[in-house]
């Protein structure tokens, strides 16, 4: 890797961000209607409106809003949310840790046991094994996600109350930290069960072309040949597909933080990703520009990282650079 | 009665039989005599999944579960042996609206025809399985201010045809309106929100248009977001669209939605509607000096509406609610179903068991400032914390008293200085939830910083208010700039809180009432609600414990 390189990388990165803070603010804007133009309430009056709609500012001129908007993007400093009057960056705080923990634990689930199966399914090419997982994979990874949360929802927290219904803790919450513990990883069973439930398809099949690939190539042969056990064949051919897996973990970092919508809405979640539905649709703009900000600059960090992980990966890559 | 008629009746009779009021309550229960909350704890569960609320209700998670929508939650919760339901006539009320500035709506008799094109019964019978009722007001029928017969399905399409005809209209060979004119009727689009957003809505306009085409109309429905919508509302770029709010008890909302100087970009007369008469009646409605002259231009004001036609009220949604059986004393009336605070008082587990009551909060209250909350849900916890001078009478919806021991209306002044004042006396022996007295001067320090702020939420309660005066600890004057009766319900519903806190208020809009808390609760916090608050987690719940020198508690006024 030579600076050149990285520094041109990073030069687009910027150019990227620019564009999205730019968009971010003209988007909104063309939408129709404002926080304060949906109001339908005969006891608030137009003056009233005209008074909120001053304390929100939005009555200054574009070019003002935008100079304002850009400032607090810079300086990570995003004012008050429309809906909740709160500080943005308390509100995003506050919902992070859910889906965090949603997110990361289903990633990590659902990569595991995907990447596992998928590597299986190779190995057991034209066997019945090999059927079950690319069955399995292709059902779990084409029915509606909200549908088999449901389903599990309606399975092992009614039929069978296995789990609870909503939330992330008891209310009121056990004392203890070991109980709170256990309290906040039962609550979260479920949602983390469903999402990876949904999510291991995608891999499972995407490794095990891979690895298909990867061990019908010569080196695979060779190895073979030379008589080296299984398993470092195995790991011979795991270590080609590393990269690419690495890129699509990396790139998929971005949405531990923006949030599983759908699932934060079946199962009552307080996370990042209602919190981004809601500042949409409630014309939230400090709330939905930072989210959306926040999310550009994650996106576009984690494609540089990933970038710089694959060469790190593929000394092919580091050294051709 | 028509054969609609009938079977509305009939489907009305069999939606209220399955939880009448006698039926969640031993008796009647005289409110005067009411002493609670009889429950030491409250819960607040946040569910936003509608379908894992229904589930919450089943699993016995949920104690009350109010404002169900779907017809077949509704069966499906009624069929539950663990739970009771509670129907109640609502205050949410479905309009079409009609662009009065634009052909072929500008004129009154092809309103009206339209309006009694349309099957309401059969929307009612179809799309709503029986929990709502035809309306032909545009006050919710259940309000004391509201025409007797407003809740009636004017369906009549030969009554239309014939009208129409009467005023020179004929149909062509495809049954499409032509106006006197020789032209056919141009077509015309019904906004409506988009279907994957609220399907019912959709499926309700499309009833209308096909019902309207039935009569020659040619109306097509025009889906879109709902924003995009309501800016073409205030623009008035809009031929027909379809609109629900809920609406109060009074019949003040009706100059915010029909006088002519609402008439403007933004403004609340969406319909356009600009009638000298009308004019007339909903100025005297606003400005009536008390309650006789407002009750005449009320029906005034209905009159004309009805000759006018400006908008079609379609119909009033009935307010649905589950409660556990396992509690007794649920209090129901013909306006309020068992999610009311009248519950929250004499509710008791049955068994005598003590345990805290859990409602639902269908969404997460992102603000629990009452200076800024501006949601339903907000509200609906703030709501056991904070009381004000008045509260509603839930048999008849007329005030009675809270705070307040009694008040009266008055006009002084004479010419153009005619004012309207208010006076209220306080009860002796209140205190605040931390057990610090409650006085007049209380009350008045709450309103000059409602007033000195500007607060949007409450900014039309109290822009009139010329001065506050508080001539002893029990007594409350209110003077007002001019003349009108509804300042009463303005004043005397703005939420009471200690001088003590809203003097110590330094920046409003940032305010965290939730901040600096100590035995007595959340600092700020501090009403004279039956509950305050004990615990909160943020898209969790809020926790609430019985108020100690709550009013109605036994042995707490002395």
């Amino acid at each position: 890797m030579n600076a050149g390189w990285f520094a041109k990388r990073l030069l687009s990165s910027l150019f990227v961000l620019a564009a999205v803070i730019a968009l971010n603010f003209i988007l909104f804007r063309m939408m129709p209607g404002d926080a304060v133009s949906t109001i339908i309430d005969p006891s608030f009056s137009p003056e009233a409106k005209e008074n909120l709609r001053a304390i929100y500012g939005l009555d200054r001129p574009l070019a003002e809003q935008f100079m304002i908007y850009v400032k607090r993007m810079l300086t990570f400093s995003f004012g008050l949310s429309f809906i909740s009057r709160k500080p943005v960056w308390e509100e995003l705080l506050s919902r992070l840790p859910a889906t965090l923990a949603l997110t990361s634990a289903s990633m990590a689930l659902s990569a595991a046991f995907g990447i596992w199966l998928g590597i299986k399914a190779a190995l057991c090419r034209g066997r019945l094994a090999e059927k079950i997982v690319l069955g399995a994979s292709a059902v779990t990874a084409s029915f509606p996600g909200f549908f088999v949360q449901l389903v599990l929802l309606m399975l092992f927290a009614r039929a069978l109350p296995i789990f609870p219904l909503r939330g992330t803790l008891s209310a009121p919450p056990p004392s203890g930290t070991m109980n709170l513990f256990f309290d906040y990883v039962r609550h979260m069973a479920l949602p983390v069960i469903s999402l990876s439930l949904i999510g291991f398809g995608g891999w499972a099949l995407y490794v095990r072309n891979l690895m298909v690939r990867a061990l019908g190539e010569d080196f695979a042969l060779m190895a073979r040949a030379r008589g080296l056990p299984r398993g470092r064949v195995v790991w011979h051919a795991f270590r080609t597909i590393l990269p690419p897996i690495i890129t699509i973990f990396l790139m998929s970092v971005p949405g531990l933080v923006s949030g599983a919508v759908i699932t934060e809405s079946v199962f009552s979640l307080h996370g990042v990703g209602t919190f981004l539905l809601e500042a949409v649709s409630g014309h939230d703009y400090p709330a939905a520009g930072a989210a959306f900000y926040l999310l550009a600059l994650i996106t576009v960090s984690c494609n540089l990282a990933a970038d710089v992980s694959y060469g790190f990966a593929d000394p092919r890559v580091r050294y051709r650079r | 009665m028509s054969i609609s008629q009938k079977f509305f009746c009939a489907l009305l009779l069999l939606a209220l039989s399955i939880s009448p009021a006698a039926a969640l309550t031993d008796k009647k229960i005289d409110i005067s005599k009411l002493r609670g909350p009889k429950i030491s704890e409250l819960s607040m569960l946040i569910i936003s999944n509608p379908d894992a609320q229904i589930m919450a209700a089943e699993a016995g998670e949920l104690d009350i579960i109010g404002d169900i929508a779907r017809p077949s939650d509704i069966d499906r919760l009624a069929k539950n042996k663990n739970l009771q339901m509670s129907i109640a006539r609502g205050f949410h009320a479905f309009f079409l609206l009609l662009n009065n500035k634009k052909s072929p709506w500008d004129d009154a008799a092809l309103r009206r025809a339209a309006a009694m094109s349309i099957d309401r019964s059969g929307i009612v019978r179809m799309i709503f399985s029986g929990y709502c009722e035809p309306i032909n007001s545009w006050l919710p029928p259940v309000s004391p201010w509201a025409p007797a017969g407003g809740a009636q399905d004017i369906y009549n399409p030969q009554a239309a045809r014939a009208l129409l005809k009467k005023r020179g209209y004929s149909w062509n060979m495809a049954g499409r309106l032509v106006a006197p004119d020789g032209k056919e009727m141009p077509a015309m689009k019904l906004l409506t929100p988009l279907a994957r957003v609220s399907p019912t809505t959709a499926e309700l306009a499309q009833t209308i248009a096909d019902s309207l085409s039935s009569a020659g109309f040619p109306v097509e429905t025009e889906p879109m977001d709902f924003s995009t919508m309501i800016n073409r509302l205030d623009r008035k770029d809009y031929s027909m669209a379809v609109l629900a709010w809920s609406m109060g008890r009074n019949p003040d909302s009706l100059y915010s939605f029909y006088h002519s100087s609402m008439d403007f970009d933004g403004g609340y007369n969406m319909t356009g509607t600009c009638d000298a008469r009308l004019d007339r009646s909903l100025e005297a409605l606003r400005g009536a000096p008390d309650e006789a002259s407002a009750r005449k231009a009320a029906r005034e004001a209905q009159r004309a509406l009805l000759e006018l036609m400006p908008s079609i009220p379609i119909y009033s949604r009935f307010s649905v609610t589950a409660v556990s059986k396992k509690w007794k004393n649920i209090f129901t009336t013909e306006s309020s179903t068992a999610d009311n605070m009248w519950t929250l008082l004499a509710a008791e587990p049955r068994g005598g068991v003590g345990r805290p009551l859990t409602m639902l909060l269908p969404e997460e209250p992102r603000n629990l400032n009452p200076f800024t909350a501006s949601s339903a849900y907000s509200w609906q916890a703030l709501g056991v914390i904070y009381e004000s001078l008045l509260t509603t009478d839930p048999y008849t919806l007329e005030n009675m008293d809270a705070i307040a021991s009694s008040w009266k209306v008055a006009v002084a002044g004479s010419g153009r200085a005619r004012h309207t004042e208010l006076t209220f006396k306080i009860k002796r022996g209140l205190r605040w939830n931390d057990g610090s007295p409650l006085t007049a001067r209380d009350i008045k320090a709450t309103v000059d910083f409602l007033r000195r702020n500007k607060i949007p939420r409450f900014f039309d309660a109290v822009k009139n208010i010329k001065r506050i005066e508080t001539p002893d600890d029990h007594t409350l004057r209110v003077v007002m700039e001019d003349v009108s009766y509804w300042y009463l319900d303005n004043v005397a519903g703005l939420p009471a809180m200690p001088a003590k806190v809203v003097n110590a208020v330094r920046d409003w809009q940032n305010w965290d009432p939730l901040a600096g808390g100590g035995e007595a609760g959340p600092a700020g916090l501090i009403g004279s609600g039956p509950f305050m608050l004990k615990g909160y987690r943020a898209g969790e719940y809020l926790l609430f414990e019985r108020n100690p020198h709550y009013r109605l508690l036994e042995g707490a006024v002395k």
